[in-house]
């Protein structure tokens, strides 16, 4: 026990709202008085200030890019519900929503709460549109760099003329014939060399 | 409780006179610390953002009946915490249950181990995601005070206007609320307890 006016029993169920700021300095003054003289209630105050500790720090907030925007905008469109108000992408292409997959969450509008489900909101996030978004881009451009790659492989490719083993084009069957017996008279004409 | 100020009243009055911006920037004034709240209370971001969204959009619906008597803030920080609620409640986490009405059960069996402050070395994000664990735990009729006083660091009479309760009740629940926490904190991380 303590040398002060206030007893122990008196003390205790005043740290709480003392901790909070929530006592006159007409309460506050005489608990002090106890705190400096009561040792074991100074340890238990000093518990709830280290408790209090745990609620002193918070995690960074992340309000979603355009999230005021969306909701000025369904306000003035009459949105009433918590239902998904799309974004600016979504309203430009329309389309491009519904296949996303990503990051996505399925949330039962208010409404769907409160009527037992009448429609479900699928509730699509801005990340998950710019991923689709990406792997869009992403396909299209193979399909563009494919295309490239077959084109120029057939530029480059030799034509079936050019391949051809036999000179059927530029040389007729008589003209042949005509070229070898050339050929042989020619060396039929050339005098033979006499053996040594 | 704050006052209004005069930036407010004209942002409310220019978006009852049909300015969109206006009502957008009244809304970024106040995203963030509405995000902060209900976050709190679930895990969920598409939520988070959902009710955040619906708080706003209640907000805009029945702008022309606030009354001026107190902030911007005050008047859809209620509309907010009875929002997170009603969705809560709906989604089947109601604050009481057929098993345990807070009302009337006594204190939790609380360990008499006092919580020592957290370790200095726990990143600040640790502290926030233990601290949260936590308070997913704990019933939601507890759970409002203990995140009105000690993270929106509401005097006891606010909390008592906000939530209609008297100033009695505000602070039997906050003792229970502490001692819940507790209790959940040292059962999952008993490291905590002094002289663990």
């Amino acid at each position: 026990m303590n040398m002060s006016t206030m007893d122990c029993g008196d003390a205790r169920p005043l740290v709480p709202s003392y901790l909070d700021g929530e006592l006159t300095e007409a309460q506050a003054a005489p608990l002090r008085k106890h705190l400096l003289a009561c040792q074991a209630c100074r340890a238990g105050a000093q518990a709830d200030k280290n408790m209090k500790r745990w609620f002193a720090v918070t995690e960074p907030i992340a309000v979603p890019r355009g999230f005021s925007g969306r909701v000025a905008r369904a306000a003035f469109a009459g949105v009433e519900s918590m239902a998904h108000v799309p974004t600016e992408f979504e309203r430009r292409s329309p389309r491009a929503a519904p296949i996303l997959p990503g990051p996505t969450v399925a949330v039962a509008s208010s409404s769907d709460l409160e009527n037992g489900g009448i429609a479900v909101e699928t509730a699509r996030r801005d990340e998950g549109r710019i991923l689709v978004f990406v792997l869009r881009l992403t396909v299209a451009a193979a399909v563009l760099a494919l295309l490239a790659s077959v084109a120029i492989q057939s530029l480059r490719r030799p034509s079936t003329a050019e391949l051809r083993a036999d000179d059927r084009n530029t040389m007729t069957l008589d003209a042949a014939l005509e070229k070898l017996d050339q050929i042989e008279r020619t060396e039929a004409a050339k005098p033979v060399a006499a053996p040594r | 409780m704050e006052p209004l100020t005069a930036e407010d009243a004209s942002l409310v009055q220019e978006t009852l006179a049909g300015n969109q911006t206006s009502f957008q920037l009244l809304v970024e004034r106040y995203q963030d610390r509405l995000f902060a709240l209900v976050r709190h209370y679930t895990k969920d971001p598409a939520l988070v953002e959902d009710i955040v969204q619906e708080t706003f959009l209640k907000a805009f619906k029945r702008l022309d009946s606030f009354q001026h008597e107190s902030s911007f803030y005050t008047w859809i920080y209620r509309i907010a915490v009875n929002t997170v609620l009603d969705v809560m409640k709906r989604r089947g986490r109601s604050p009481v249950t057929s098993v345990e009405d807070p009302e009337i059960a006594g204190a939790p069996n609380a360990p008499d181990t006092r919580v020592m402050a957290p370790d200095a070395r726990l990143q600040r994000e640790e502290i926030a995601r233990i601290t949260q664990e936590c308070l997913a735990q704990i019933p939601e009729i507890f759970r409002t005070v203990l995140v009105l006083r000690e993270f929106e660091d509401m005097a006891y009479q606010d909390i008592a206007d906000l939530l209609g309760i008297s100033i009695g009740t505000v602070e039997s629940r906050l003792f229970r609320a502490r001692a819940r926490f507790k209790e959940k904190l040292l059962q999952r991380h008993p490291e905590f307890g002094e002289g663990a």
